[in-house]
């Protein structure tokens, strides 16, 4: 199992280093596809211990407005060990996770949201905005159908944007 | 607890020195005399990993990896080991991260507190040491148990790690707290013959890992359904600092894994070498389990008080579940159990007739049991398919409740009955007269074991022997390698919360009770079912084959047949009772049957008195006293 996993890491892997030197001379590309490839680098590298490896380097800030730099262009990236730790989080932990955020609360819950740099009074702000996400993408007719690597980056985007807006994210 | 890093390592070396004025030491050139003494101290050798080897008596560290040592010859020579450091910590470095008194922060704090000259070396600031240790935010370490269970044979014992706790109540608990563990190496596609073989053998690399606490929750707890146990120890900052010091200094070393004896309890126990003079491995047993070290960490001492503190309790998703079901009401009980047989939606009339602080209840527990049935993957779709619906009536719901179940926690592992056996009985026989027997096993637990600690109220032994003797002397009666009978009833009669029962055994034993000195290897595969009779009475029955040796008879297989029951008989007797059919499938085969009784006197974890019944060709009644250790 871990084999295939090491496998179809190093063809993602491959892929988002090739993705990078073709968008690298584009000049820019869009916030979806740049978390992606930092998601699925860092949860696949990290699932197999050899941190993070990836060529890639994100900019942060303001959502929407993502511009794809060179790795060295800037140390205040969200594609960073501090992703590595959240995305890490809730691929092991989804269902428990899941469970918190339809309660409103719990250990998971306030984890994750550490994790992803907001203290307790913003993870008030971010945790009705998280439930109605989940809500919504629980709700939908394709959630069964999906993946749990889908489910788990569903989570993982909807965290990482309100932690964004709403948290002090350095 | 005053917090035992402070903001830098120069601080923490100041107040380190400051801790030991009183050192023995002083000089700035140190005599060989003293190098000597210092190199023979129980702590340098737990630093270094140093064990006397058995065949030559020498000193030689576990560790495999040559970077860990100073000197080229320090993995079997402490002195020079000790030389080489002394020579490495005071040189200096371009990079002080490569330094050693960064690479080997542990050496160095201890040595500065037994050499003064230590104390003069130029101080090396460890940046990425400091960045690992997290300074400021350990105060304490937790020994932590996961119970064992009979999926795989590698967690057949349970398995200890170290965690690092933080400062106290945080809204995220204990779930991002590091922790330290130490495993094998295997690879991926291992085949479990070889599997096996390396894994006893040392065929396998040990390194320990660190890793957040969720994951071993997540491991143990939701994926192999066990209960987490962590053992909070009392130690001073200065026996915290040492132990995370040196465990930085772990990192990336490889030893050699052995399923047996230098396993996980083993190395994890080993760290306590550090604080205490105490042994916590086991010194003459050719095994280490991970009970072992908890019997022991429960009678360790340091400044004369236990070193464990609190025991506190993770429960599993099972766990969870079975706690949660039981805390409903009758009326809520009832509507949990239709919905499970219903299937997909919920019952609005039914549901919403509850109160609104049951309704949450119900989902709680509902949604407890469907994670519990896909982590066995049993229920498929449909328990997917409710878990979202669960979801998506309980995001309806304001957020902010207060979960209502307070789980309790049963009785800590440490309590459990002690793995090894040794077994005085005194048998008469209808057929073969008086005689007495002999029986020994290193572990695990029988039917009458006592009920802590377990994950199945069925039996597995390992190497199991007996002895007889009778008036032709002594000889050896039985012997079996593996015995394992799995009983998995469900706890709350809810559709799938049992799991497989099944039995398997191995060994060398009388075909019946009749012939004294007649002996077959034989093996025995079985499965069936088990339910519970009562909260404490587990019935089971099985079907299977037995495969045996059959000599110049046409008698190798038969098949078998068996029933019974097992458990508690009030607060201080256990029940084994079971009847089998046995019938041999070749010409010149004895069928028969046989009735099996056994009680159990005695709760305590050391000892027993034990009363037998059988009957299988001939009668036999049995006494026997029994210690445990």
């Amino acid at each position: 199992m871990k084999a295939r996993i090491i496998s179809i890491c190093t063809v993602i892997v491959l892929s988002v280093t090739f993705t990078h030197s073709v968008n690298a001379q584009n000049g820019s590309r869009d916030f979806k596809t740049a978390l992606e490839e930092c998601f699925w680098g860092l949860i696949l590298t990290s699932e197999d211990q050899r941190g993070l490896a990836l060529g890639l380097n994100v900019v942060s800030g303001a959502l929407g407005s993502y511009a794809y730099t060179s790795a060295t262009a800037s140390a205040d990236t969200f594609c960073s060990e501090k992703t590595a730790s959240t995305a890490s989080f809730i691929n092991d932990s989804y269902p428990k996770l899941v469970e918190d955020t339809a309660r409103g609360e719990g250990e998971y819950l306030a984890a994750v949201l550490e994790l992803a740099g907001c203290d307790s009074t913003q993870q008030g702000v971010v945790i009705p905005l998280l439930r109605a996400d989940m809500a919504q993408a629980i709700g939908a007719a394709d959630y069964a159908g999906q993946s749990y690597a889908d489910k788990v980056f569903g989570m993982y985007r909807s965290i990482n944007e309100h932690a964004q807006q709403a948290c002090n994210i350095g | 607890m005053p917090a035992f890093f402070g903001t830098s390592f120069v601080k923490l070396l100041v107040a380190s020195l400051l801790l030991f004025v009183s050192v023995p030491v002083s000089a700035t050139v140190i005599a060989p005399a003293n190098l000597k003494e210092v190199a023979s101290n129980r702590v340098w050798h737990a630093l270094l990993h140093y064990e006397r080897s058995p065949l030559t008596q020498r000193m030689q560290s576990e560790i495999n990896s040559p970077e860990f040592f100073l000197s080229s010859i320090g993995k079997t020579d402490p002195v020079a080991e000790l030389v080489a450091t002394l020579a490495a910590l005071q040189a200096p470095s371009a990079d002080p991260n490569q330094s050693a008194q960064c690479r080997f922060p542990a050496r160095y704090l201890w040595l500065s507190n037994h050499l003064e000259v230590v104390r003069s070396y130029p101080v090396q600031r460890c940046d990425k040491f400091l960045e690992w240790s997290n300074p400021g935010s350990i105060r304490s370490i937790s020994m932590v148990f996961a119970t064992g269970h009979l999926k795989s044979p590698a967690s057949y014992f349970g398995h200890n790690f170290l965690k690092f706790n933080g400062a106290g109540a945080t809204s995220s608990g204990a779930l991002l707290e590091q922790t330290i563990n130490y495993g094998a190496q295997v690879p991926d596609d291992e085949v479990a013959l070889r599997y096996f073989y390396n894994g006893i053998f040392g065929g396998y690399s040990g390194v320990f890992e660190r890793q957040p606490f969720y994951r071993h929750l997540s491991k143990y707890g939701e994926e192999d359904l066990r209960d987490v146990w962590e053992y909070k120890l009392n130690l001073s900052p200065e026996e915290l600092q040492i132990i995370i010091a040196h465990t930085w200094e772990l990192q990336s070393v490889e030893l050699t894994y052995y399923f047996f004896r230098e396993n996980c309890a083993y190395q994890i126990a080993r760290l306590m070498a550090l604080v205490s003079p105490a042994q916590l491995v086991p010194k003459n047993l050719p095994w280490t389990m991970p009970y072992n070290v908890f019997d022991k960490l429960m009678s360790m001492k340091i400044r004369g008080q236990s070193v464990v503190g609190d025991i506190s309790y993770h429960p599993s998703r099972r766990s969870q579940f079975h706690q949660r079901y039981f805390s409903l009401s009758d009326a809520e009980r009832s509507t949990f159990t239709d919905q499970v047989a219903r299937g997909v939606s919920l019952d609005e009339t039914d549901f919403y007739s509850h109160s609104a602080s049951s309704q949450l209840a119900l989902i709680d527990a509902l949604l407890d049991y469907y994670e519990f049935r896909l982590r066995l993957n049993d229920g498929g779709d449909v328990a997917e398919a409710q878990k979202k619906e669960l979801l998506l009536r309980r995001f309806q719901y304001p957020a902010g409740y207060t979960d209502s179940v307070e789980f309790q926690a049963p009785f800590p592992p440490h309590l459990a009955q002690k793995p090894g056996y040794l077994n005085f009985a005194r048998t008469g026989s209808s057929s073969i007269g008086d005689y007495s027997e002999f029986s020994f096993r290193p572990a695990y637990f029988d039917f009458l074991s006592l009920d802590i600690g377990r994950s199945t109220s069925g039996d597995f032994t390992l190497l199991n022997t007996t002895i007889r003797i009778d008036e032709d002397g002594a000889y050896l009666r039985r012997l079996d390698l593996l015995n394992i009978t799995n009983l998995a009833p469900s706890i709350t009669g809810i559709q799938g919360d049992s799991g497989r029962s099944w039995h398997f055994r191995f060994g060398w034993d009388r075909p019946n009770n009749a012939c004294a000195r007649c002996r077959r290897v034989m093996a025995d595969a079985m499965i069936g079912s088990a339910t519970l009779l009562t909260r404490q009475l587990t019935g089971f029955a099985l079907a299977g084959i037995r495969v045996q040796d059959s000599f110049m008879r046409d008698n190798s297989l038969a098949v078998r047949l068996s029933a019974g029951i097992v458990g508690q008989l009030g607060s201080l007797a256990r029940i084994h009772a079971s009847v089998e059919r046995h019938e041999d499938t070749g010409s010149v085969g004895l069928d028969r049957n046989r009735l099996r009784l056994q009680l159990r006197l005695g709760r305590s974890s050391s000892w027993d008195l034990r009363l037998g019944y059988e009957k299988d060709v001939a009668e036999e009644v049995t006494f026997s006293a029994g210690y445990y250790w």
